[in-house]
């Protein structure tokens, strides 16, 4: 065969494959990192929801148990009865099982490498989860927190329902 | 996969860490370097905002 032969040959024998096939399948480039944010979508509200029920119980219990003096053993151990009896020590154990997998998932998310500006809110979501701020992001009283939490809703992630201000704030004029 | 970040995406993780930053100087009890780290984040995040949303289908 000469190589002109050759040539047509292969050139015709591509032409009968499908473009994608050739190229392979387009992956993109922050994949692993979209990958990861789609992970803690899923388990944000299941999260969100168990914290809630936690917060609630805690209030409950800490309006039955009254105040309480620092140092005084007592008061801790009305504290734990009252925690057990009320729920409030498991919904809480329950909360941070949700807690602990969102955790791992934004610690993965922190080191991979951010390539492309799709990725960017789901980098922003895990800052805001491995600074531990999801809990307390009302009481930060930083426009930092809440300026991660606002680029990460633009890619889909749902705002902490204890939330109560409008996420956009004055960094983000 | 070894893909060199764009242009954009290299603002957007300087303007993460820069208020990843701000929330630990707030946390170790330095508002002020807070203060100073939010308002260096001030320009890149508006302009990251800006960039995302012209990513979103509306």
């Amino acid at each position: 065969m000469t190589t002109l032969n050759r040539r047509a040959l292969v050139t015709g024998a591509a032409a009968l494959v499908p473009a994608p096939a050739l190229c392979g399948p387009v992956i993109h480039p922050d994949a692993e990192l979209l990958d990861i944010g789609e992970q803690i979508k899923k388990r944000l509200p299941d999260y969100y929801k168990a914290r809630q029920i936690s917060h609630a119980l805690y209030e409950h219990t800490k309006y039955a148990t009254g105040p309480s003096l620092l140092g005084d053993l007592s008061a801790s151990e009305k504290w734990e009865r009252a925690s057990n009896e009320s729920g409030y020590s498991d919904a809480f154990e329950r909360a941070n099982e949700l807690y602990l997998p969102i955790y791992e998932l934004a610690k993965r998310a922190s080191k991979a490498p951010l390539r492309t500006l799709e990725g960017t809110p789901v980098k922003a979501m895990a800052t805001l989860v491995e600074m531990d701020c999801i809990d307390i992001i009302e009481a930060i009283p930083a426009a930092s927190a809440w300026a991660l939490l606002e680029i990460a809703q633009l890619g889909g992630f749902a705002a902490p329902p204890w939330m109560k201000r409008k996420a956009r704030m004055a960094v983000l004029p | 996969m070894n893909v060199l970040p764009t242009l954009e995406a290299r603002t957007a993780d300087r303007a993460i860490a820069c208020l990843r930053k701000a929330i630990e100087e707030l946390a170790a009890g330095r508002p002020r370097d807070a203060l100073a780290m939010v308002a260096t984040a001030q320009d890149s995040a508006s302009a990251l905002r800006g960039m995302i949303e012209h990513l979103i289908p509306l």
